[in-house]
This record gives C-alpha cells, structure tokens and sequence, in this order.
C-alpha cells in the first residue's frame, strides 16, 4: 500500500467528490498515478465511487481519526491513555503492542489500524478485516500485581464490548462464550488477549478487538469460505461511524480495567449471563484435536464454561466452542 | 495425575541430587522418594492420590496455588504454570512446537501458550540454557505452579 492511497483514502473520506484531475494537482502527481492509487484502494475493500465528470469519492467509511476518538472518551478514561495512535496498515495491532514496551501500571496505550493484514484470532486463525470496513484496535494495560482472576478479564471484556453498542444504534448482541460478539449466531466482533505474565510482578495485557463495521462483498465471500457466519455493524443497522464505535469501545474497557483488577468477575457477572447466547443449546468444546460435546449450561464465578456432558457437569477453561445442530 | 507425568517426575528425581519431591496439582498429590542405600531399586509411594478427582464441579474455585518444589540440580531450572489454562506446545494446531528437547533457548523467547478463556499466555523463558524436558502435553490443562519445562 503506498503513501498516495493512504493520503488519497483520508483526503477522500469527507465524502465529497473531487476529481482526478483536482487530485493530481494537489498531490503533484499525474492522474495516471491517482487513477493507480484508487485501484489499490478499491482492490483492498475500500468502497470508491468513480463517476465520469465529477470524479471519485469514499461514502461512509470516514478515516479513523485518533484525536477524534481521545476527544469522545470520558475525562476519567482520556486521563489514563498516555498513547494513542492510527496505523495505516499493520500485520497485527496486538501484535505490534505485545512487541512494545508496555505502559506504566495504570495507565493504558491505544493502537488502531486502518487495515491489517495478518488479523489474528485464537490458536493462529486469521481475522479478515477489510480497509476502512471494521474497526481494529489494541489495548495495552499493565496490572501492578496478578489480579485474583486474572482469566475472567476476558468476559469482563466481553461485556465492556457490549456496553459500548448501543450508543451506535446496535441492540441485541449476545456473547459467545467467552467473548465473542454475536447476532443471530452470526459473529460481529472478536476480542482476542494476549500477555506475557510471571508468576510474580506485574501482568502485562494486550486487548484486542475487531469489529465488523460494513465488510463489503470481497470480505464477506472470504470469511464465508473459511465456513464462518459474519454480520456488521451496517447490516444491524447501526451507524457506521467507526471513530464513534472505537471510542466508546475503548471508554468502556479502559474504564473497567482498574475496577475489574480489584472486584474480578462478579460487578460483570449478570450482564454477562443475560447476554449468554449458548446457554441450554448442544454445543461441541474443541482443543486442538479433542472435542467434546454438551449443553452448555452458563458459566460459574471464575467465568469457565459449564458443560453438561454425558459424563457430567464439565468445566471449560479454554476450546473452541460451536453450537451443534438440533436434531 | 498423568502417569507419563509421574514418570518425568521420577527420571527428574534419579536426574537430581535430592531424595524426596512432592507435588501437588489440585486435589492430587504425589510424593516420590528415592531409597538411601544406592543399589535398591527406587521405590515410588504415591501419597493420597484422591480417585480422579472431577475437575467438572460446578463452581469448583480456580484450583488452589500448588506448591509444586521443582526438584533440581544446581544448574537446572523449573519454569512453572503462571496461571491455570490449557497447555499448548505450538503456536497453532500443528504447527511445529516452539521448543522441544534439546533446544537452546535464550530469555525471553516463547516457549510455550497457556489459554484461559481465550487469554493467550506467551510463557517466555526466563533463563538462557538447552531443554531438558517438557513435561507437559499439549492440549491439555495445567495447573498454577506447575512444571512445564527444565532448562540445564
């Protein structure tokens, strides 16, 4: 992806038409250059409208825009982000934080991209998002000490998530166990953690998170050939306004994580449950080669999976979990 | 307990300089001695090894921290669980794990996952040495304080 795209993708993004010729005049480029440009933008899922004598534009997918999204924070959660930044392409947001040093306790590093191209979700699964069609950001958080339940920040993370969609027009979600955003078994986001914890001293956390905001037809047939069922934002009929989206996401968890480190699971424990979308369905619990299957039966106070199995009640910590067709 | 995990245990001690280890993983515990005089066979007491306890209480509390004494040498290192999880040996399924017997590993290089609720550990090592063994098996669940790894 080249410099031109990327400033062609921001200069585009107020919506507005503005012709190949304009274009090239202010990039000090031929429109040949700017007619590449589009292309390369085009060919990455970025919906460019060209129409003949009014020039090109971008509707609806607005640049992510970092002091836009700081400025709709609440002051409590604005105050604890000492970094925030945009990428324009990255391989991995979490992985390029992971790769950072990470914050101070108590204080949180924000990291967006406008496109990744090594998404990743749980056990090396690729994550498909398209340029400027969802919303991909990364949290770094540092824990001053291990926080007594450490592994149920996933599902607080879950319900932070959650939180933050109603104010984007979206209703109706549930959580897939343990922290997928669902509607209609169509999945609309993922929160992938990843760490690097001791068994003493501070606990260090990258959060991420990717939304399906407006995938586009190329995204969609992509993640439909890897046999999985997504939704967007677009299709819910919220707003497709992911600075608003990435704001409200990030103010809710950065908000959480300080009450999360002293209460654990239990101030999120109800939300959670009322959003269970697999409770009392057939479900089948995959790790890595073995599966077992159940109903699933809500989850307990350290917020592991209960399985009702032919073998009895089983607590999940980890697996991938699918609902299993009813018969 | 896993008997292929007894049986590290058991090598780890015959390996070492010491007489007696303990662990406990849960509401499992094992304690393996070795015999003074030199030229009997080493005799193995399994102590209080609760019949396959059910991991699937409902609300069964995080297992309680188990105080797992890494036997070892002088210049072998335990790297332990931080935190209860599945175990994984590879980044993804069948991929090539991240470290196996024999291996030289330097501070912090991964050397194995350890997933709880979707929360991938990257376990780093925190000494420079070669694997001596990995004694745990992939895709299953590990314990807190569990040994995973020794590195000489």
């Amino acid at each position: 992806m080249t410099t031109l795209a990327q400033q062609i993708f921001r200069r585009l993004g107020d919506g507005e038409f503005a012709s190949g010729q304009a274009l090239a005049a202010e990039f000090g480029v031929t429109r040949s250059a700017i007619w590449k440009a589009v292309h390369v933008l085009a060919d990455a899922g970025v919906p460019v409208e060209a129409v003949s004598n009014r020039g090109y534009r971008v509707s609806g997918v607005a640049p992510l825009d970092g002091a836009g999204i700081l400025a709709r924070l609440p002051a409590d959660a604005r105050e604890r982000i000492t970094r925030c930044e945009v990428a324009w392409s990255l391989p991995s947001t979490n992985a390029a934080l992971l790769a950072a040093r990470e914050p101070p306790a108590g204080e949180a590093h924000v990291l967006l991209a406008e496109q990744q191209t090594a998404g990743r979700g749980r056990r090396g699964r690729q994550w498909v998002a398209p340029l400027g069609g969802a919303v991909c950001l990364s949290i770094a958080w540092t824990f001053p000490e291990l926080p007594r339940d450490l592994a149920a920040l996933s599902l607080v993370v879950g319900v932070c998530a959650l939180r933050a969609f109603p104010a984007c027009g979206v209703t109706g979600l549930a959580l897939k166990w343990p922290n997928d955003l669902v509607a209609g078994g169509r999945k609309l986001g993922g929160i992938l953690i990843e760490m690097r914890a001791e068994s003493a001293g501070p606990v260090a956390v990258v959060i991420g998170i990717g939304v399906n905001v407006a995938l586009g037809a190329q995204a969609r047939a992509q993640v439909a050939a890897a046999g999985n069922a997504a939704i967007d934002v677009a299709e819910l009929g919220g707003a497709v306004d992911r600075n608003g989206l990435a704001a409200g996401l990030i103010g809710e968890i950065v908000t959480a994580l300080p009450g999360f480190a002293a209460q654990g699971l239990a101030p999120f424990a109800a939300e959670w449950r009322n959003a269970d979308a697999l409770r009392g369905l057939p479900v089948s619990v995959t790790r890595d080669a073995a599966v077992e299957i159940g109903i699933a039966r809500g989850i307990d106070a350290a917020g592991a999976l209960l399985v009702e199995t032919p073998a009895g009640l089983r607590r999940f910590v980890a697996g991938e979990v699918s609902v299993r067709a009813q018969r | 307990m896993d008997i292929r995990k007894v049986k590290k245990l058991i090598e780890l001690l015959e390996e070492s300089g010491i007489a007696e280890i303990e662990i406990r993983e849960g509401e499992e515990s094992v304690r393996i001695s070795r015999a003074h005089a030199p030229t009997v066979a080493h005799p193995v007491h399994v102590a209080t090894v609760a019949a396959s306890a059910p991991q699937t209480a409902p609300a069964a509390p995080t297992a309680a921290p188990a105080a797992a004494a890494p036997a070892r040498k002088a210049n072998e290192y335990v790297v332990t669980a931080p935190m209860v999880g599945t175990f994984y040996a590879a980044p993804s399924p069948g991929a090539k794990p991240f470290v196996d017997i024999g291996d030289e590993v330097k501070v912090g290089q991964v050397l194995c996952i350890i997933e709880a609720m979707k929360m991938m550990n990257q376990i780093e090592s925190d000494k420079a040495g070669r694997i001596t063994s990995v004694m745990a098996q992939n895709g299953e669940p590990v314990e807190f304080g569990q040994p995973l790894y020794t590195i000489e």
